[in-house]
């Protein structure tokens, strides 16, 4: 039974990409509003993604053969994994059209076809349910990020669209690699029939490797990291809120989707090593934000230390816990996305984002510094907001095989508070540095609609995470069993 | 009972909301008034809530109300499933009373404090928050609710410390309570994990007979919510950050870090009592922990000039006591210390708001004096907290203190005899205590004035004087009414023990003995009050040269230990110091790593591009070399 | 009739003056020549096989060659004449740009 609706999820932002890309006689603010619309309208076609559960199975499902001498099909499908990374790209996407009024002036329609074209990609990613297919689309995104970085970004925009497209690239070179034996050695690329082909041990340490080294580089993982920092400093706002919000995730939902589930020998083997470099990776992204005088540095750095928490929710191997790293996923694209946001805002006004231009603010943009403060606590896991339900089910569930790992990641969140806070305090409390800062004007309407539905969702999966997880939790259980029959083999 | 349950979660949390979304629109005492009307109501709800559990048999004196559910995941052992709902029982309740009673007052008392201050709407939104936060504290159904409402204190303690943000130290302030209590919820949330795997639930309901059952479980579990509680009681060693917190508005002072929000600690001992009596020596570092603490900062409280510091490190003292009952096992006891506790450090607190109120923010004590004749009623108001804090009979601070030292002495008399150690530390305690209450006092309103000239200080607007009243006549009755052990009249303990853990070494004294160490603390109290008055009193000029002059280990006390010091020079500095190393280590190797591998290819490169030399001959020499190359292997 | 042989051998001396003027020479209208020169050698071996083995395979052949020959001349002629007018030279060890 075929379902359309992924489909055209997928397709509805590429063709108005073609559209506004064809159309030479329309003028940018139009082509900006169809891009608003169009990506209001692919949200709320994907909602009905989230409300479709088939007990942890593939939902709106599209098998078509594609390449059929190949044995390539396009097969679409979402699960609880997929289905809530799929509607947080739609979510996202209008609020990076709304945003990009603000810092967007030139080449405003090629910016929209960009955004578009990579929305589809990313949306594919989470849906394709053929690795050729997750393939193309992996990549597919990748393209127009790299444009939006070396095009609208700031003043070392090429240097970083570029480390930031080599990192990716050399990652999902071995990532093809590793398809093309995967289809070699079981004649399928299909997920569904590759569950259930069985490698050999040997085989499963090689292309766990080099799955695993394309997914982490994208996460990233330390020592993978330092191509974040540099493209988040230069990308513009909306990219960075992608970058952050959904692009990173690609790697985390590979590793859980793809890793686990068709290497489990090699998952098990190697997730001590994963599992250290998850600890590793938060702490020592914690440190790293500490001492960046950079606003968007501080936040790229904290993104490492979050995404250090997800890999280690997955790696625990224990389904509490990865269901708290996929609702992480979405916690860390909600509040980070915001954070993005609030510092894009700020830059519009200041064209700085060195901390100790900034002091004061509290008193001279009370909604910045409402928002900004609850943006970061949301961010260092404040119960009652999502980020504490994500961070408290990783760490509840590794604690239990994996007491040490899990102790030294809570550290993380004592640093999380302490490098968050004190971007709080420089910008919104003591004395007002910057000569101008009292013409900076307090946040406006569209600014304000921009982050409303993100703190919305914040207080609801605070306060109310059960209906998301109940749909995660079983197609995180599915992605298990293998490695969890590999534990018991050994 | 679902209802008050709800209700009383569910009003401070909309008037939180109200206030912080309209309250700017609000004028005047408005705000105020309506965040009053709410904590009233919510004090009403409480008592219901008392009535009702009161009217129930004791072994099921208990309430659970359960909202909806949080989380469900996982089954079997491993199964994780959490309400939001409320557990009330004698415990909660108990809290729930002194912190919507203490509380309603402290709400009171801000409208007149709070009136001309810019911003007032935002302060009592914040409190509200607060308010509705310690609530789900205590009341919440599960440890994770309880955590919630742990963290939402800290919350609005940062909050509300740093609610003049232009001032630089109010928002260090805040930023250190913030960070040095999320120590302490490490430490919380490691007890939790490890509680979990142990227990296979967090509801507190659903603990209780589990903890009751287990028979021993490791000692660092239990630590691990010590730790916690020591951030959020300003134990050893992470008191630092409640002198600090003071630079926060007085009347927030007075409910957060005196009366309700400090004791959270002291609550998640209580709560998990049964899980502290079975993991072996944890109870021992508990009483360690606080008889140090409360000797350490009584003797700190000696030499502080600013009244508030005075109170806060008193405070801290105290707080140690209520911990040193803890740990000896004698939880009523601790209760009951923590119910005075808020009685008479609130009066104290807002008295001394009333003195820097009438002094338009002064808080120097050097700079009071004689205000006794401006400030009648304050003063006596005061004097009865400050009786009641040095524990002079029969004000509500001797009869709590004095069961704890008791429960102390006893059990050095029963053969342990180290405990003689915690209790002799306890007596210089409240030697210390004392003395410095008198000699605050003393320098606020006894003899000659040293208050600026052009103010003209005047006692303090109606509701603010009405809460000083009323806490004051509780600071005289609350603690004979709630319990006086030598005369076995002890209500509080009939009503709070039974959900409480055994102690695990209980011990009586013979009666005489009761009687006669109740004597001499007594005339240690009364002694040190003397000297103290006596010292300040009078003329200042020697006194203060006293303390000008101040030998070596006077001047250690005026630097507070140099705690901070030590802190920023073994912990912060070296943590900042590891941070940019990491930023250097990640410049320069692990970037620089790969900025090699990308210099590498270029050298590659240029060695390659050699070949490329532009000679059009060349390259069709090449090209026939190649050819020759490919034909040969053809033909072959 | 004139042996098979004999074409081939003339082809190849043909091929090799090609080779050897496209290497002696600088004057890149000489080397275009040269060039010439060697596809019609080439085009010799094609007509005289298709004579002998396969008519219409080596015609058509010959003929993919000749219209190859033409487009690269047009080619070629377009390149030399803008680098004259760049360069006012038609010396091949002129034009290095392209030096790494």
């Amino acid at each position: 039974m075929n379902d359309l609706l992924l489909a055209g999820v997928i397709l509805g932002p590429l063709a108005a990409a073609l559209l506004i890309a064809l159309w030479p006689r329309l003028a940018p603010e139009p082509a900006r509003l169809l891009t608003l619309l169009v990506t209001v309208a692919t949200f709320a076609a994907s909602l009905p993604l989230l409300l479709t559960d088939l007990g942890g199975g593939m939902t709106h499902q599209l098998d078509v053969p594609w390449i059929a001498a190949l044995g390539i099909r396009f097969h679409l499908g979402v699960d609880g994994i997929s289905a809530p990374l799929v509607v947080l790209t739609t979510l996202l996407m209008p609020l990076v059209v709304l945003a990009s009024y603000g810092h967007v002036h030139d080449r405003v329609r090629q910016y929209c076809v960009l955004l578009l074209a990579m929305e589809a990609g990313m949306i594919g990613v989470f849906a394709a349910l053929d690795l050729v297919l997750f393939y193309v689309f992996f990549e597919m995104s990748l393209i127009p990020l790299y444009l939006v970085i070396g095009i609208y970004g700031g003043a070392r925009r090429t240097y970083a669209a570029l480390k930031f497209v080599l990192f990716t690239v050399a990652g999902s070179l071995l990532l093809l690699l590793g398809i093309l034996y995967v289809m070699h050695a079981t004649g399928s690329a299909d997920f569904a029939a590759l569950r259930r082909a069985t490698l050999s041990v040997r085989e499963q340490a090689w292309l766990f490797a080099a799955f695993a080294a394309a997914f982490c580089v994208k996460v990233p993982l330390v020592p993978f990291h330092t191509w974040l920092p540099d493209a988040h400093v230069e990308a513009p706002t909306g990219g960075s809120v992608i970058l952050a919000g959904v692009t990173l995730k690609m790697g985390t939902y590979g590793l859980l989707r793809f890793c686990l589930p068709l290497f489990p020998a090699a998952s098990v083997e190697h997730a001590p090593l994963l599992l250290t470099l998850a600890v590793v990776g938060i702490l020592y992204g914690a440190l790293l934000a500490w001492a960046q005088t950079d606003l968007k540095k501080i936040i790229a750095y904290s993104s490492v230390s979050h995404l250090g928490f997800v890999v280690l929710g997955i790696f625990a191997m224990q389904s509490t816990a990865a269901t708290g790293a996929t609702l992480q996923m979405i916690n860390h694209g909600l509040s980070t996305g915001a954070l993005f946001l609030l510092i894009g805002m700020i830059y519009e006004r200041a064209h700085t984002r060195q901390l100790a231009d900034f002091g004061g603010l509290a008193r001279t943009m009370p909604r910045f510094a409402i928002c900004l403060v609850f943006a970061t606590l949301s961010s260092i896991g404040l119960p009652g907001l999502n980020g504490f339900i994500g961070e408290f089910l990783i760490l509840i569930g590794t604690w239990r095989d994996h007491a040490l790992a899990a102790s030294l990641a809570s550290l993380g969140v004592l640093l999380g508070a302490i490098y968050m806070l004190g971007l709080v305090k420089g910008l919104l409390f003591g004395p007002v540095v910057h000569p101008k800062t009292a013409t900076w004007r307090d946040l406006n309407l569209r600014e304000m609609l921009t982050l409303a539905p993100l703190f919305a969702l914040m207080i609801a999966l605070g306060f109310a995470p059960r209906p998301l997880l109940k749909r995660i939790e079983p197609a995180v259980e599915r992605m298990l069993e293998a490695p969890r029959l590999a534990i018991e083999g050994k | 009972m679902n209802l008050v349950a709800a209700l009383l979660l569910a009003l401070p949390l909309a008037m939180a909301a109200v206030l912080g979304l309209f309250g700017r629109r609000l004028h005047g005492k408005l705000p105020g008034v309506l965040a009053f009307g709410m904590a009233a109501s919510c004090f009403g709800l409480a008592v219901a809530a008392f009535l009702h559990l009161r009217g129930l048999p004791e072994h099921a004196r208990f309430v659970e109300a359960s909202f909806w559910r949080w989380m469900d995941l996982g089954v079997g052992d491993s199964r994780l499933a959490l309400d939001v709902g409320v557990y009330l029982d004698p415990l909660s309740v108990t809290w729930t009373l002194f912190i919507t009673g203490v509380g309603s007052l402290i709400f009171l008392y801000s409208i007149a404090y709070m009136e001309h201050e810019e911003g007032a709407w935002r302060y009592f939104s914040y409190l509200c928050l607060f308010l509705f936060s310690m609530l789900i504290l205590v009341l919440g159904e599960n440890l994770v609710l309880t955590f919630l409402g742990w963290e939402g204190v800290g919350l609005c303690s940062y909050l509300l410390i740093g609610f003049d943000y232009g001032k630089e130290i109010a928002a260090r302030a805040g930023r250190k309570a913030f960070i040095v209590n999320r120590i302490g919820d490490v430490g919380f949330l490691i007890g939790m994990f490890w509680t979990w795997k142990l227990f296979g639930t967090l509801g507190h309901g659903e603990m209780k007979p589990l903890m009751a059952a287990a028979a021993t479980v490791p000692p660092l579990l239990a630590l691990g919510y010590f730790v916690g509680a020591c951030g959020k009681s300003a134990q050893l060693p992470l008191f630092v950050w409640l002198p600090d917190a003071m630079a926060g508005p007085t009347p927030v002072s007075a409910l957060i870090h005196a009366a309700t929000m400090v004791t959270a600690g002291i609550y998640l001992v209580l709560r998990l009592s049964p899980l502290f009596v079975a993991a072996d020596w944890a109870l021992d570092v508990v009483a360690w922990v606080g008889a140090a603490t409360a000797l350490f900062a009584g003797l700190i409280a000696l030499r502080q000039r600013d009244i508030k510091r005075v109170l806060a490190y008193s405070t801290v003292s105290q707080l140690g006591y209520m911990f040193l009952a803890c740990g000896l096992g004698a939880f009523g006891a601790a209760a009951f210390h923590v119910i005075t506790h808020a009685f008479f450090k609130a009066l104290l607190f807002l008295g001394s708001g009333a003195v820097i109120h009438a002094l338009h923010g002064e808080q120097d004590l050097w700079k009071m004096g004689g205000l006794k004749h401006h400030l009648p009623k304050t003063a006596r108001a005061m004097t009865v907290g400050a009786f009641a804090l040095a524990g002079i009979f029969p004000f509500a601070g001797f009869f709590s203190k004095d069961e704890i030292l008791g429960v102390a002495f006893a059990q050095g008399y029963a053969g342990h005899t180290s405990r003689y150690v915690l209790w002799g530390m306890g007596v210089l305690t409240a030697a210390l205590t004392a003395f410095y209450t008198a000699r605050m006092m003393t320098l606020c309103f006894g003899g000659t004035s040293r208050v600026d000239p052009h103010l003209h200080p005047h006692e303090a607007p109606a509701p603010m004087a009405i809460a000083l009243q009323v806490l004051m006549v509780l600071s005289i009755v609350g603690g004979v009414g709630l319990g006086f052990e030598a005369l076995h009249w002890m209500p509080l303990h009939r009503w709070i023990d039974p959900v409480l853990a055994a102690a695990p070494h209980p011990a009586h004294l013979p009666a005489a003995l009761n009687w006669g160490l109740m004597a001499l603390a007594m005339m240690i109290a009364v002694l040190a009050w003397r000297i103290g008055a006596k010292w300040y009193g009078g003329d200042f000029a020697p006194a203060r040269q006293a303390e000008l002059t101040a030998p070596r280990l006077a001047k250690v006390l005026l630097g507070r230990f140099y705690v901070d010091e030590i802190y920023a020079a073994l912990i912060v500095r070296p943590l900042r110091f590891l941070a940019e190393l990491c930023l250097e280590f990640d410049r320069r190797v692990v970037d620089g790593l790969f900025r090699g591998a990308g210099q590498l290819s270029a050298l590659l490169a240029t060695g390659v591009r050699l070949a490329q030399n532009g000679v059009v001959h060349v390259y069709a020499f090449w090209m026939l070399v190649g050819a020759v190359i490919l034909l040969t292997l053809a033909l072959k | 009739m004139v042996p098979q042989a004999w074409y081939f051998l003339l082809s190849a001396l043909l091929f090799g003056l090609g080779v050897a003027g496209f290497a002696a020479r600088r004057n890149t209208l000489v080397m275009f020549m040269s060039v010439e020169l060697m596809l019609n050698a080439a085009n010799l071996v094609f007509i005289a096989g298709a004579r002998d083995y396969l008519p219409a395979r080596g015609s058509a052949c010959a003929l993919f060659v000749i219209a190859v020959a033409a487009a690269e001349v047009a080619v070629g002629l377009a390149l030399v004449l803008a680098i004259f007018r760049l360069k006012k030279s038609v010396v091949a060890d002129d034009v290095r740009e392209l030096r790494a």
